[in-house]
């Protein structure tokens, strides 16, 4: 402001900040005349945190159990996160990198991270570029057990400018990689501590250490896991919480107990069955957990009675979405007809439904030769119209939806058994084709990567036009146009049934009410753990 | 007696490797490895976990992947777990504490829940009173640990918050000796009223038969009091082959108790090797289930030389035990 101008307009130009001034003053004492609901978090206490599984390691990238990816989310950091909104979130990165400010390439091929500053690993050491292209190096290392590396190998090249910046190449555009970056996959490892070294006897594996808002102070295998606060953490004066102890509560009596006893703030992974029970509790509610994932059944398209479309259309016209979603999911969650679930945004609304209808399944199964038999079991060429529906043990949700299937199926003539085997005999099975009919969930990434088709395909879906369309969506860097080719798959895959989409797939967390600020994300429950504080 | 030594503990030692085998084998029928509990994860991608298979040696045939685990095995180093990425002896040896904690203290509970019943229930004239705690014993073995563990928890933790919800100790609190018995007095009872119906039935059927011997009867016309006469006379007689028993039973206070340990999320060998199962954690589970194997066996060895040496006409050729 020059004090030379003409009068009016240095007048108009003094109202103008006098105005702004006032509004300032104003503001600064909005908070003591606010709602109440505008509390001042308090500083201090402990967040008790019930979980019915036990983390594997603490060392990101070499376990995919839920659970240790969550407590691992309290001791480091990615660069980036998901909030409950489904919006990119900074962290160790300064800001989320877009087309607009140039952190995104338009061709998707050239992904730029300007660091934040000032942040510094839980010994002391800085946090710098090298430690994102070392834990780059370590995904993508061949020699280390890592379960999961998509996205990440698609980088084909890794720069650092400066220790502040990083740049990944990839080779082709890959619209994927924030989603990778802001999830439990994205987590960023500590060079200075693990290079060169064996990381798979790792004390980190123990005794981790990150960038994150809290430390790890004792793992008592079988029973908690007791981490403290961080005094060092690189967002001021989070976190709010001075301990975060997580309880492991195997059994549901244990861990209803310490919901009436009201030791718990948080418990993870309540069933379904668990519910109405926890809405009972007054000082508790019941939370669910917004994911990218569904529950469906899929059908092995190269079975001898399967390979008939007429056959998996009956199958879907005798499954009872709505009925299971709001008896067994406790009305939950709605019926799903599409191949994702709607929380995300590549969801196709408008597919083919195939509405509850046995005597319209009987009549497709008439179509395909399939005759009314003896017990009412149909039957074609002597053999009958009997089906395996494979089922994993643990869950007795899940045994449930599969007996009421079962039960559905019978209706109008097909002789459903249900085959339970444990997990890890699941994906064997599953790979080798031994199987007729599966009950399982899957999810997707935040940007797409549709690895349930393009990846092990266990429902053997050969329509090539049809995976067409998802590699070039894939390709494609305009995000509307990539909806575009997700949605006309998801129509085609709608006609074909190669799997059958039951619902969307919730996990569902008790709150205590005097927990404040716990919103959970697709990235999970303790993304912002930081920002807790208790009442 | 040498021979005889040297003879048992060469079968033993055998014994232990058939076992082992055997064990190592039956672990691989079920399908599914130690990578697979990746497979079915969303992100997973089949050659990951082909890689993971491979680093980890799965793919070899499985006497190649037996003769490897022997052979550290023989030098002492348990092997590496596949979940927990660390020594298999640290994460067994861990909990080994907390389950004897617990096993011992049910097996001391039902011991002496057991001979108090037994010998209630040999002592006494009355019908009812026999019949009384004969039931008791058969409710206790009857009812499942997982009901009779949920009821306990339901009924003195929740309702009345005599005892805590489970644990072995209220956490972060620095170590009490009241607070850690409190902890451990639910699973101890859940655990050993299982058992209570087994010591019962020895006590009483030893009791009664030495209450019928001739010193009983002269003892009794001597003048002795009856409580003295059954404590001081009767009950050491008929305790001798509870001991034996009893000894036996030692070495599967390190199986755990699986049920139980989940009711009261008591860190214990049987839910790390139900979970070891469940992952395929192949060395977990061969670590646990060879521990409690060498325990069973050294403890019938140490109690056939102990016979050996009290009697030594206890030939080799004896019965096959």
């Amino acid at each position: 402001m020059r004090v030379d101008r003409p009068n009016g307009e240095w007048k108009h130009r003094a109202w103008w900040q006098a105005l702004v001034g006032a509004g300032l003053i104003l503001a600064a004492a909005l908070p003591g005349i606010g709602p109440a609901e505008a509390q001042a978090p308090k500083k201090g206490g402990r967040a008790v945190i019930v979980s019915p599984q036990e983390p594997r390691t603490l060392l990101p990238h070499f376990d995919l159990l839920t659970l240790s990816r969550e407590v691992q989310r309290l001791v480091f950091d990615g660069l980036l996160t998901l909030d409950d909104r489904g919006q990119y979130v900074a962290r160790l990165a300064a800001e989320v990198p877009t087309v607009e400010n140039g952190g995104v390439s338009t061709d998707g091929r050239t992904y730029t991270f300007k660091l934040r500053r000032g942040v510094k690993w839980q010994d002391g050491t800085p946090f710098i570029a090298a430690d994102v292209e070392f834990t780059w190096k370590v995904i993508t290392d061949p020699k280390l057990p890592i379960p999961s590396r998509i996205v990440w190998q698609d980088v084909s090249r890794v720069e650092i400018p400066d220790p502040h910046t990083v740049r990944f190449q990839f080779a082709k555009p890959n619209l994927a990689f924030l989603g990778t970056v802001a999830g439990d996959r994205g987590y960023v490892l500590p060079r200075h501590l693990l290079e060169g070294k064996d990381l798979v006897a790792s004390e980190l594996n123990r005794k981790p250490l990150g960038t994150g808002p809290f430390l790890v102070k004792e793992w008592a295998s079988g029973s908690h896991v007791h981490l403290v606060r961080n005094p060092d953490y690189w967002e001021p004066g989070r976190p709010y919480l001075d301990e975060i102890l997580v309880r492991i509560i195997p059994g549901t009596a244990g861990q209803r107990a310490a919901l009436q006893r009201g030791e718990a703030d948080l418990q993870l992974h309540v069933p379904t069955a668990d519910v109405a029970f926890v809405r009972g509790l007054a000082d508790y509610q019941v939370v669910a957990a917004p994911s990218y994932a569904w529950w469906h059944f899929w059908l092995n398209n190269e079975d001898p009675i399967l390979r008939d479309r007429l056959v998996r259309q009956a199958l879907a016209h005798g499954l009872d979405r709505a009925g299971i979603a709001s008896t067994v999911m406790a009305g939950l969650v709605p019926p799903l007809h599409a191949a994702l679930p709607p929380a995300h945004w590549a969801h196709n609304p408008q597919v083919r439904v195939y509405a509850h209808d046995p005597a319209r399944a009987g009549q497709l199964l008439d179509e395909a030769g399939w005759k009314a038999g003896p017990g009412g079991i149909r039957q074609k060429e002597g053999r009958p119209l009997a089906l395996e529906i494979l089922n994993i043990a643990g869950e007795a949700e899940r045994l449930q939806v599969v007996q009421v299937v079962q039960a559905g199926w019978r209706q109008f003539g097909i002789d459903a058994k249900i085959r339970t085997i444990d997990a890890p005999a699941f994906p064997p099975t599953m790979g080798k084709g031994e199987f007729q009919v599966a009950y399982g969930w899957f999810g997707e990434e935040p940007e797409p990567v549709f690895n349930l088709w393009l990846g092990a395909n266990w429902q053997r879906y050969r329509n090539e036009p049809a995976l067409e369309l998802l590699r070039q969506a894939l390709a494609t860097p305009a995000r509307a146009k990539r909806l575009e080719l997700a949605r006309a798959f998801q129509a085609q895959v709608a006609e074909d049934v190669p799997t059958l989409p039951l619902a969307p797939r919730v996990l569902l967390n008790a709150a205590s009410r005097r927990l404040r600020g716990y919103a959970p994300s697709p990235a999970g429950s303790l993304w912002n753990a930081a920002d807790w504080w208790k009442e | 007696m040498l021979r005889y030594a040297g003879r048992r503990v060469l079968e033993a030692g055998a014994r232990l490797f058939v076992i082992s085998l055997l064990l190592f084998l039956v672990l691989q029928v079920p399908p599914g490895g130690p990578a697979d509990i990746f497979a079915a994860d969303p992100s997973a991608s089949p050659e990951a976990v082909a890689r993971i298979r491979a680093l980890w040696g799965l793919d070899r045939p499985v006497l190649v992947q037996y003769g490897v685990w022997l052979r550290r095995a023989v030098s002492g180093d348990w092997g590496d777990s596949f979940s927990e990425r660390r020594p298999v002896a640290t994460a067994v040896l861990e909990r080994v504490p907390a389950t004897l904690l617990l096993t011992g203290s049910a097996l001391a509970f039902s011991l002496g829940a057991g001979v108090l019943l037994g010998t209630v229930a040999a002592a006494t004239r009355h019908r009812g009173l026999q019949g009384t705690v004969q039931a008791l014993a058969v409710v206790g073995m009857s009812v499942p640990t997982f009901w009779s563990g949920t009821l306990v928890l339901l009924a003195f933790a929740v309702y009345l918050r005599w005892l805590p919800a489970g644990g072995m100790a209220t956490i972060g609190a620095g170590f009490s000796l009241g607070d850690r018995l409190l902890h451990l007095l639910g699973p101890t009872v859940v655990l050993g009223s299982v058992y209570v119906a087994q010591w019962t039935r020895y006590v009483q059927a030893g009791l009664a038969e030495v209450l019928r011997e001739d010193y009983i009867r002269t003892a009794r016309a001597n003048g002795v009091p009856e409580v003295a006469l059954l404590l001081r006379h009767a009950l050491p007689n008929a305790a001798i082959p509870l001991v034996t028993i009893v000894g036996l039973e030692i070495p599967r206070l390190l199986a755990g108790a699986m049920v139980t340990e989940v009711v009261f999320a008591w860190p214990g060998l049987g839910r790390l090797l139900t979970a070891g199962l469940l992952t395929r954690d192949y060395p977990v589970a061969m670590g646990v289930l060879m521990m409690l194997a060498v325990a069973v066996v050294l403890a019938n060895l140490a109690t056939d030389l102990a016979y050996r040496w009290i009697d030594p006409r206890v030939q080799l050729a004896g019965p096959a035990r």
